[in-house]
C-alpha cells in the first residue's frame, strides 16, 4: 500500500467528494515511495509475512533452501552464544533473529534463557510476544502480567493482552484492554483501533464507530500509526455502507484513496456505495480499479504458486 | 417514515435482541442402530498429520440408486500416505431400509472405490431413469454407470473423465442445454508429498507452515493450484474436456473446494460458482454459447465486503430473501465469518453477512453448508458443518478446537440467527465435521442432514422438529430436458406468497443431497400455484396442489398457457 500524508481534516469535511472523488483518485500516480509499517518494537501488531518461492521449484525444494538459508543466518548467532553463554545481547540477538525467521518456539526457549539473565520487563514484554508467536498464550498472559506487577498499567502491555484476547475470540474482554490501555495513554491510536476491531466483532457498530472516529482526532506519528489511521478511516466507511449511510461513506473512501492511492479494499468499497447511490457507470471504474489493483497483486503472489 | 440508516439500525438492534419467533428445531443423532457402519479414513490419525491431504475429509451423496422411494446413502472414504495408489479403505453404499436402517450393500453394487477419495457427485447423466455415482479422488477419479439392476460399472476408461489431479467437489449440470448432464470438476492442489515439506519439519516452519505460530501442515498459499476441469457430455458415456474451449481455464488456478451451479442472473442458463480455498472465488457466468466468463470480482461474488479474498470451503445458492433471485453463501476458516451474498437483480451480489446476522466472528472452521428450509416457514435456513484443519490447535491454548459443533442459522425475514444450541442433542455433537448432504431421507417431510466427520463416523441429524409449516416436495422428471431436471427453476405459490427453489448441480462441500424440490409454505395447506421453469424452456404449471405429499412432475405433462 502507498500512503499520503493522512489528512486530520477529513472529520471536518463537508465537501461532497462522490463522482468527482473517484475521477480525481483514478487520476491519482503513487508519488511517494513504500513505507514499511514500522515495527512498533514491542507492540503485538502483525502476523508474520511469507517469502515468495519460486515457481521453478516445489515448495519441498524451496522450504529446503529457506532452511538452509536461515541455518546460516543463525549459525553465527549460535556460535555467539556458545561462546558465551551468560551474554544478554547475545542471547537476545539469537531469539530476535529465530523470532524473525519463524522459529517461534525456539525463540520463545531462547527468551526464557535470557529472562533468568536479565529479568527486566523489557525482557518480560520480549518473551510475551515470543510466546504468543508460538501460539502459547496462557504463558503470554502469565508473563505479561508479571510485567504489569513492575509496571501498572503499562498501555503497551494492556494492549498486547487485548490482542491475545482478540486472537481468541474473546472480544469483550479485548475492548476491556483495550479501553485500559487507552485510559492510561489516552494519544495509543493503535489501541483506538484495536477497540474499534473487537467492538465491530461483537457487533456493537456505534461504539465500534467511535472508536474509529476518535483515531482521526489523534496524530500519526510513524508510518505504522499511518497506515492504522487511514484504516480507520476504511472502517468508518465500511460501517456506514453497512448502515446505509452511503454519502458519509463516500466521503471517507474518497480521503482513503487520496492518501492512499492504491487501498484496494477502498476501490470495492467505493465500487458498492456507487451502486447503491445509483451510479453503476463510476461504480464500475471503482471496481474496475479495484480488480486491475488485484491482478496486479495475484501476478505477484502468483510466484508463490497462488494468485 | 424512518431514515434509512435509521432502519438498519434498528434492524440490527432487534437482530442483537434475538427477537426470532417460531417452535424450536429439534435434531437428533439417528446414526446409532442405522446399519450405517462406516469410519472415515484420512490419512495418519489426527496428532501425526503432516499434510493438508489428510485433513480435508470425504463427502457423501444421498441417491436413490435402486428407484424403490426410499434414498440411500453412499460414503466416500480416504487412504494414507503410506499405502499404495488403490489400496485405500473402500467407499460404501448403504441401501435404505425403510424405518430409517440402512444395509451395506457396497459389493453387490460394485461402487468400492479404494483410491484416496474425497467428493462424490450423483446424477443420471445418461437418461435412463437411475442415478449415477462419479467419485473425486486425490488422483484419478472414478465414475460408475448405474445399471438399473443394483449394479454399478465402472466407465470411468471409457468416458475419459478420470484423469484429474486432486479433486475436490463435482457437479452435474446441462452447461450446453442439449438435455443431457456435463461434469464440472473442481481441482484443489498438488497433492504429492514428495513436493510439499511436511508439517512441522524445519522445512515447513522456515517456509511459514505455522498457524498462530504452531507448526501445522502446509496450507494451499505455497503449493501448486489445480485447474479445474469441464466435461461435455457427449452420450454413449463419452465425454470431452471442453475447459479451455469453454472459457474455463485460468492462468492462475484456483484451489477449488465447493461447487454449485444455478441460474443467477435468470437468463435461462445454468452458471456456476466455485468457493477457492485462500484466492478469489469464481462466479462463471453462462453465456449461452458453449462459453463461461469470469465474473467473481466484477459481480462482487468473488470476495468480501472488503475485497478480501476469504478460505472459500463450501458453497450453495439459494432465495433466502425470496426476491426470485438465487443468492450465494460461503464457508471459510476460522477466525473470519461465512459470507452471504445477496444477489441485486442479477447483475452484482452484495455482502450482506453482517447486516443479516452471519459475520459473527466465530473459532468455528466451516465446510459443508446449504440454505434449506428445516422449519418449513417458507424462508431458507443455513446448515454449516465445523470443524478445524489443524488437529494441532488442541495442543495449544488458542481457543479453539480440532472437534467443533454445528452451526444452524435460522431464517427470520431475511436476518440470521444461530440456533444451534437449542436445536436438539444432535447440535451438541463436537467432531471434526467437513461435508454435509441433506435429505428427506425418512420420507417424514422434513429436511434431515447427513454430516461427515474427519477419522470418525458419520452424523445422522433426523429433523425431528415438531410444530413446524407445511411443504411441497417434488420429484422432476425431464424429457426434453435433461432427466434429473438439474437447472429447473420451481416457483411456488402459496398464501400469495411466491417461494422460488431450484434443482441445482453439486452445492455443500463434496457432497449430493436429495434430488428433490422441497418447499416450506408455513401455515398454507395448498399451493395455489406450482410453476417449473425447466432448462429446455419447457415450462409447467400444477394449481391448487395440497400440501405434505410429494408430486412426481414430468417435463411436458402440464404446459403453462403461454
Amino acid at each position: 500500500m502507498i500512503f499520503r500524508a493522512p489528512n486530520r481534516r477529513i472529520v471536518h469535511s463537508r465537501a461532497l467528494l462522490i463522482g468527482c472523488g473517484l475521477a480525481l483518485t483514478l487520476a491519482c500516480a503513487p508519488d511517494a515511495p513504500a513505507t514499511a509499517p514500522e515495527n512498533a518494537e514491542s507492540t503485538d501488531n502483525s502476523e508474520s509475512t511469507r517469502p515468495i518461492s519460486s515457481p521453478d521449484r516445489s515448495t519441498a525444494e524451496t522450504a529446503a533452501i529457506v532452511a538452509e538459508s536461515a541455518e546460516s543466518k543463525l549459525a553465527p548467532l549460535r556460535a555467539a552464544v556458545k561462546k558465551n553463554p551468560q551474554s544478554a545481547q547475545a542471547i537476545r540477538a539469537l531469539a530476535r533473529e529465530l523470532h524473525d525467521l519463524n522459529f517461534k518456539e525456539e525463540s520463545a526457549a531462547q527468551f526464557e534463557r535470557l529472562l533468568e539473565i536479565d529479568p527486566s520487563p523489557r525482557t518480560l514484554l520480549e518473551l510475551g510476544l515470543a510466546y504468543t508467536g508460538a501460539g502459547r498464550f496462557d504463558d503470554a498472559i502469565r508473563t505479561y502480567e508479571k510485567r504489569l506487577e513492575s509496571i501498572p498499567n503499562d498501555p503497551i502491555t494492556l494492549h498486547n493482552l487485548g490482542s491475545i484476547a482478540y486472537r481468541r475470540d474473546d472480544f469483550a474482554a479485548a475492548a476491556d484492554y483495550y479501553r485500559r490501555a487507552i485510559d492510561a495513554k489516552p494519544d495509543y491510536l493503535l489501541a483506538h483501533c484495536r477497540l474499534g476491531d473487537s467492538l465491530k466483532a461483537v457487533e456493537n457498530y456505534r461504539e465500534a464507530y467511535r472508536a474509529y472516529e476518535a483515531v482521526l482526532n489523534l496524530e500519526p506519528r510513524n508510518a505504522n500509526e499511518a497506515e492504522e489511521y487511514v484504516n480507520a478511516m476504511y472502517e468508518l466507511a465500511s460501517l456506514d455502507l453497512m448502515m446505509g449511510a452511503y454519502q458519509r461513506a463516500g466521503q471517507f473512501l474518497t480521503e482513503v484513496l487520496r492518501v492512499a492511492p492504491e487501498h484496494r479494499s477502498a476501490y470495492y468499497a467505493y465500487g458498492q456505495v456507487l451502486l447503491q447511490l445509483g451510479q453503476p457507470e463510476l461504480a464500475q471504474q471503482a471496481l474496475d480499479r479495484h480488480a486491475e489493483l488485484l491482478e496486479k497483486r495475484q501476478a505477484e503472489g502468483a510466484a508463490a504458486g497462488g494468485e | 417514515m424512518l431514515p434509512r440508516i435509521a432502519q438498519r439500525w434498528l434492524a440490527l438492534a432487534l437482530l442483537l435482541c434475538g427477537s426470532m419467533s417460531n417452535a424450536e428445531m429439534r435434531f437428533v443423532d439417528s446414526t446409532p442402530g442405522s446399519g450405517i457402519e462406516f469410519k472415515a479414513v484420512s490419512g495418519a490419525e489426527p496428532g501425526k498429520k503432516g499434510w493438508l491431504t489428510e485433513g480435508m475429509g470425504n463427502g457423501a451423496a444421498w441417491l436413490d440408486y435402486d428407484n424403490d422411494g426410499l434414498l440411500d446413502l453412499y460414503l466416500v472414504n480416504g487412504s494414507s500416505h503410506q499405502r499404495k495408489a488403490g489400496a485405500g479403505e473402500p467407499n460404501k453404499l448403504f441401501r435404505a431400509l425403510g424405518d430409517g436402517k440402512f444395509a451395506d450393500v457396497t459389493e453387490k453394487a460394485g461402487v468400492a472405490d479404494r483410491g484416496w477419495g474425497y467428493g462424490v457427485a450423483a446424477a443420471d447423466y445418461d437418461n435412463d431413469g437411475d442415478t449415477d455415482l462419479y467419485v473425486t479422488n486425490q488422483s484419478d477419479n472414478v465414475l460408475y454407470r448405474n445399471e438399473g439392476d443394483g449394479r454399478f460399472v465402472d466407465v470411468t476408461s471409457k468416458s475419459a473423465v478420470g484423469s484429474s489431479p486432486w479433486s475436490a467437489s463435482a457437479a452435474w449440470f446441462d452447461y450446453d442445454n442439449d438435455g443431457d448432464l456435463d461434469l464440472y470438476v473442481g481441482n484443489y492442489m498438488e497433492a504429492d508429498p514428495k513436493k510439499i515439506p511436511r508439517g512441522g519439519s524445519p522445512e515447513a516452519v522456515s517456509t511459514y507452515c505455522t498457524y498462530r505460530g504452531i507448526p501445522v501442515f502446509c496450507g494451499p498459499l505455497e503449493q501448486r493450484p489445480e485447474q479445474d476441469q469441464l466435461f461435455r457430455n457427449d452420450g454413449n458415456d463419452k465425454f470431452v474436456d471442453v475447459t479451455e474451449a469453454a472459457g474455463l481455464k485460468l492462468k492462475t488456478p484456483r484451489f477449488a473446494l465447493g461447487v454449485v451451479t444455478g441460474d443467477y442472473d435468470n437468463d435461462g442458463d445454468v452458471d456456476l460458482y466455485v468457493a477457492n480455498d485462500s484466492v478469489t472465488n469464481s462466479l462463471w457466468r453462462n453465456n449461452g454459447d458453449g462459453t463461461f466468463s469470469d465474473v467473481g470480482v466484477a459481480t462482487l461474488s468473488g470476495l468480501n465486503s472488503d475485497g478480501r479474498a476469504q478460505a472459500g470451503m463450501g458453497t450453495d445458492f439459494g432465495d433466502y430473501n425470496g426476491d426470485g433471485w438465487i443468492d450465494l453463501i460461503a464457508t471459510n476458516f476460522s477466525n473470519d465469518f461465512n459470507t452471504l451474498y445477496k444477489n441485486l437483480g442479477g447483475r452484482y451480489f452484495i455482502d450482506e453477512s453482517r447486516v443479516a446476522g452471519m459475520s459473527v466472528t466465530n473459532m468455528m472452521l466451516s465446510w459443508g453448508t446449504g440454505f434449506h428450509d428445516f422449519d418449513q416457514d417458507g424462508d431458507l435456513d443455513i446448515f454449516v458443518a465445523n470443524g478445524h484443519v489443524y488437529p494441532h490447535v488442541d495442543n495449544h491454548d488458542l481457543g479453539t478446537s480440532f472437534r467443533q459443533k454445528n452451526h444452524l442459522f435460522r431464517n427470520h425475514a431475511g436476518r440470521f440467527k444461530e440456533v444451534g444450541a437449542t436445536s436438539g442433542p444432535g447440535f451438541n455433537l463436537e467432531r471434526s465435521f467437513r461435508a454435509a448432504a441433506f435429505a428427506d431421507y425418512d420420507n417424514d417431510g422434513d429436511v434431515d442432514v447427513l454430516v461427515t466427520a474427519l477419522d470418525d463416523r458419520p452424523l445422522l441429524l433426523r429433523n425431528d422438529s415438531a410444530g413446524i409449516g407445511n411443504r411441497i416436495q417434488l420429484r422432476l422428471v425431464g424429457k426434453k430436458s435433461n432427466r434429473d431436471g438439474i437447472g429447473a427453476r420451481v416457483i411456488v405459490t402459496a398464501s400469495n406468497k411466491a417461494f422460488r427453489r431450484d434443482r441445482k448441480g453439486g452445492g455443500s462441500y463434496l457432497s449430493s443431497s436429495d434430488p428433490r424440490i422441497h418447499v416450506g409454505i408455513g401455515a398454507a395447506k395448498k399451493a395455489e400455484r406450482v410453476e417449473i421453469l425447466w432448462p429446455s424452456g419447457t415450462r409447467d404449471l400444477l394449481e391448487n396442489v395440497a400440501a405434505n405429499r410429494e408430486i412426481r412432475v414430468v417435463e411436458g405433462s402440464s404446459p403453462a398457457k403461454q
